[in-house]
């Protein structure tokens, strides 16, 4: 995430694990150590879930996806006593989204997902324990197994739309309003595109990113930074170099995003939810660390590779970062074009005029030089704004 | 006049200027939860009712802590560690139990109506690993039925229908409990107060040495959604360092009592000092352990349980001599209880059921429930059985003390442990 040439690639191997939300300590209790399983799940999501990808095929891979099993009580889904769970969330979360199927549709789903189990810690089918009579489900009758109600969920026009939904509020906007029309018919067209492509991600995306939709200013800013984006930031737009991995997962941890442990079957809520007063300070001491290597408080340097508070400063020696490389296709390098030149490529939306003046004023203050200490300050200052939180 | 702004007005305000002397943390506003507040106008009993949970993580070996000494099976199963019968605090004369000897404390706050024991408290089919059962504990939930933990839930139904709402719990362990994470609500955690200041401040100060005070402006539609996130962000900003001031400024007074001088003190003084502080929270989570002593477990259970118990009868005592004591119910829970029979190296491995406390002048004081059993026909290989549910005392709490609807937070139907909080 922190390093990848191919960032799109995090994005949506993120994005699933946050669509088929698994935790990986509320599965270890039933098989010990749950990190196979988890790595398992994490496969089928770059295998299928990718540019490349297509959400049939992940749809059908959950339903066969041990810690999923595992996690929903799949595991303990069987004809003599059906166990709903798995066959709600796979409606509700996975593919049609809440109140587009009714109490019999779960009841009948988790019919046909019985047998659907674990057997050392890899998927396992147990055809004693599957039910091989008839349902109905969403209007269909029939002797249907799990890969059967998978495809009838697929062929929902709900699904396309529900996953079309889910990419815009991934790449888009947080929250947009039902009766924003410009939005209801850019989910409409790709959830169109989904369909006629047999749910492959390409195709979609592809309409996406290059819709004038996508790139509108109105557009801009319309999410709150997850945690992961906020980490990966500097990294990719600065080209600050590596940090303590142990120091950033546990700061992740604080600012709420542990990755393998999402809250629960929803993922993370995202949104104004990341924000509170602590994962906000968080965050913006984490972008310190990553900027000039000064640890957050009470992360001690002994311990791990970093600068401690009290002795901290701004110094590109010590930070092993020089961000003057950043303003190498700037002229003629002046504190006024320094600040614009960075808020422009670090903030979502435009930088306050009186943001702006002030770091300008920084800037002239430390001597106009603009130095590399100096630019490691204004950085630092950049990921303090508001601003800075928006993507 | 002034001619630069303040370090703090430039950054931790976004430049719009408040006055933090007299501005509480908007997620901590009086506002906020009196409306939210079911307890408000109930004849006669203290509004703004709080709970503090202690989480007592590791596992508290409950047998030693309430000891069974009359009952069969207690001294043949800890031939080292058993607690001499006239050591203890007596709590029940005829069945056989009492406190461990270093929780006269405890004692006392039973005798002097502060306290309450709920034995033999745990769920249906235990997990004995750590995160698991301590997952089940925080969630409120044995199967994967309920979304989120269950004092998340407790504060989004309070909040139904409001924006994510912050600091309806606040945490002071490092990372936010997963008990307080609710759909909206967020807990806000304090495990060190430096962590809600930037690690930055003195680049601050240089700019609030040069820069000059403008005229405060909107550029662009300040209806904008854009423009609403950033004032929601400068707001949350603001909160961080309003909450952090007010912190170090209330922590500057002397407590009213002594505190012994331990982590679950420290924690418990912090809460009474944001309590002075005006800051209105409606949960406070803190802990106290590791309880996890599979060796050598005698003198190092004697001392945390000893901490356990006079940190909290500080803690009420400094409540009282605020007059708040009325208003503020402690929950303490383990994950787990330990094992009937200790092992080979004088400690206890992981087990099942155990008792819960719960302190408050308004609790009725007393021994709850019933003692599991202890002889091997009673023991599901060689663990107690439990016979409470540990929901039933989520739903005593929450009906009973906090007046939030159990049902809607636990999905089901809990039986609160009758009698402890009569008609408050």
């Amino acid at each position: 995430m922190l390093t990848s040439k191919q960032p799109l690639e995090e994005e949506l191997a993120l994005l699933w694990h946050n669509h088929f939300a698994t935790n990986a300590s509320d599965i270890a209790g039933d098989t010990g150590d749950p990190s196979s399983m988890m790595l398992d799940q994490h496969g089928l999501f770059r295998g299928y879930g990718l540019a490349d990808g297509n959400f049939a095929e992940l749809a059908r891979g959950i339903i066969r996806d041990p810690a999923m099993l595992t996690y929903l009580n799949n595991d303990v889904n069987v004809k003599a006593h059906p166990n709903e769970n798995f066959s709600r969330e796979l409606m509700e979360l996975f593919t049609l989204g809440e109140g587009r199927y009714s109490e019999h549709d779960v009841k009948q789903g988790a019919r046909a997902l019985t047998g659907y189990g674990v057997k050392d810690r890899a998927f396992h089918f147990e055809l004693n324990d599957h039910d091989l009579n008839q349902k109905s489900i969403l209007g269909r009758t029939g002797r249907f197994n799990g890969e059967d109600f998978v495809q009838i969920l697929l062929e929902q026009d709900a699904c396309a739309l529900f996953i079309a939904q889910r990419l815009y509020r991934h790449f888009v906007a947080d929250t947009f309003e039902d009766e924003d029309r410009d939005a209801a018919a850019v989910i409409a067209a790709l959830a169109q595109v989904l369909r006629a492509n047999g749910y492959q991600l390409g195709p979609a995306l592809q309409a996406l990113f290059r819709s004038e939709h996508f790139f509108a200013p109105f557009n801009r800013g319309r999410k709150i930074k997850s945690t992961a984006q906020l980490i990966a930031g500097p990294a990719r737009m600065l080209g600050t170099p590596r940090r303590d991995l142990s120091v950033i997962v546990g700061e992740m941890a604080i600012m709420g995003q542990r990755l393998f442990h999402p809250p629960s079957v929803a993922g993370w809520e995202g949104g104004r939810s990341w924000l509170t007063p602590s994962t906000l300070m968080a965050r913006q001491n984490v972008c310190i660390y990553l900027i000039t290597g000064v640890l957050p408080a009470g992360v001690l340097a002994s311990q791990h590779v970093g600068i401690d508070p009290l002795t901290g400063g701004m110094d590109t020696a010590r930070a092993g970062y020089d961000p003057s490389v950043l303003l190498k296709s700037v002229d003629h390098v002046t504190p006024q074009a320094a600040v614009d030149h960075l808020t422009q490529r670090l903030l979502a939306v435009p930088c306050d005029r009186r943001e702006r003046a002030a770091l300008t004023a920084y800037l002239v203050h430390r001597g106009g030089q603009v130095t590399g200490d100096d630019l490691l300050g204004l950085l630092v200052l950049i990921t303090a704004l508001p601003a800075y939180q928006l993507c | 006049m002034r001619t630069g702004y303040t370090r703090r007005e430039f950054l931790q305000q976004g430049l719009v200027m408040v006055s933090a002397a007299t501005s509480v943390p908007a997620f901590l506003q009086h506002t906020a939860f009196a409306a939210g507040d079911p307890s408000h106008d109930v004849a006669g009993v203290p509004n703004e009712r709080i709970l503090v949970v202690v989480q007592l993580s590791g596992g508290n070996d409950g047998l030693n802590t309430v000891v069974p000494f009359g009952m069969d099976g207690y001294y043949t199963a800890r031939p080292k560690l058993a607690v001499a019968a006239d050591k203890t605090h007596i709590l029940d004369d005829d069945r056989g139990i009492g406190l461990h000897p270093w929780m006269r404390a405890l004692h006392e706050m039973i005798g002097e109506g502060q306290a309450a024991i709920v034995q033999g408290v745990g769920y249906p089919n235990p997990n004995r690993s750590h995160s698991v059962s301590m997952n089940v504990w925080h969630r409120g939930d044995r199967g994967h039925r309920m979304n989120y933990g269950s004092l998340g839930r407790a504060i989004d139904h309070l909040h139904a229908g409001d924006p994510p709402f912050r600091g309806g719990v606040v945490s002071q362990t490092m990372y936010p409990p997963r008990a307080a994470i609710g759909r909206l609500s967020q807990p806000m955690t304090i495990h060190d107060p430096q962590r809600l200041t930037w690690n930055a401040e003195h680049l601050a100060e240089d700019l609030a040495r040069h820069s000059h005070r403008d005229p405060v402006e909107n550029e662009g539609d300040a209806t904008s959604y854009v423009q609403q996130q950033l004032r929601f962000i400068r707001r949350t900003q603001m909160d961080a360092r309003l909450t952090s001031d007010k912190l170090v400024d209330a922590l500057a007074d002397e407590p009213l009592v002594t505190y012994p001088k331990n982590r679950l003190a420290q924690q418990l003084q912090r809460v009474t000092a944001m309590m002075r502080a005006g800051l209105h929270t409606r949960v406070h989570y803190v802990y106290h352990g590791s309880f996890d002593l599979h060796s050598q477990q005698a003198h190092a259970h004697a001392v945390l349980l000893n901490e356990f118990a006079e940190s909290l009868r500080a803690f009420y005592r400094e409540l009282k001599a605020m007059g708040e004591d009325q208003r503020v119910v402690t929950m303490a829970f383990t994950e787990f209880g330990r094992r009937v029979e200790e092992n080979a190296s004088g400690g206890t491995d992981h087990g099942t059921a155990s008792p819960v406390f719960l302190f408050g002048p308004l609790a009725t004081p007393g021994l709850y429930g019933v003692h599991p059993a202890l002889t091997d026909d009673a023991l599901d290989d060689g663990d107690l059985v439990h016979g409470m549910d540990f929901r039933s005392i989520y739903a005593t709490v929450l009906d009973d003390w906090m007046r939030i609807d159990s049902r809607s937070v636990l999905g089901g139907d809990f039986r609160p442990v009758s009698g402890i909080f009569v008609d408050k």
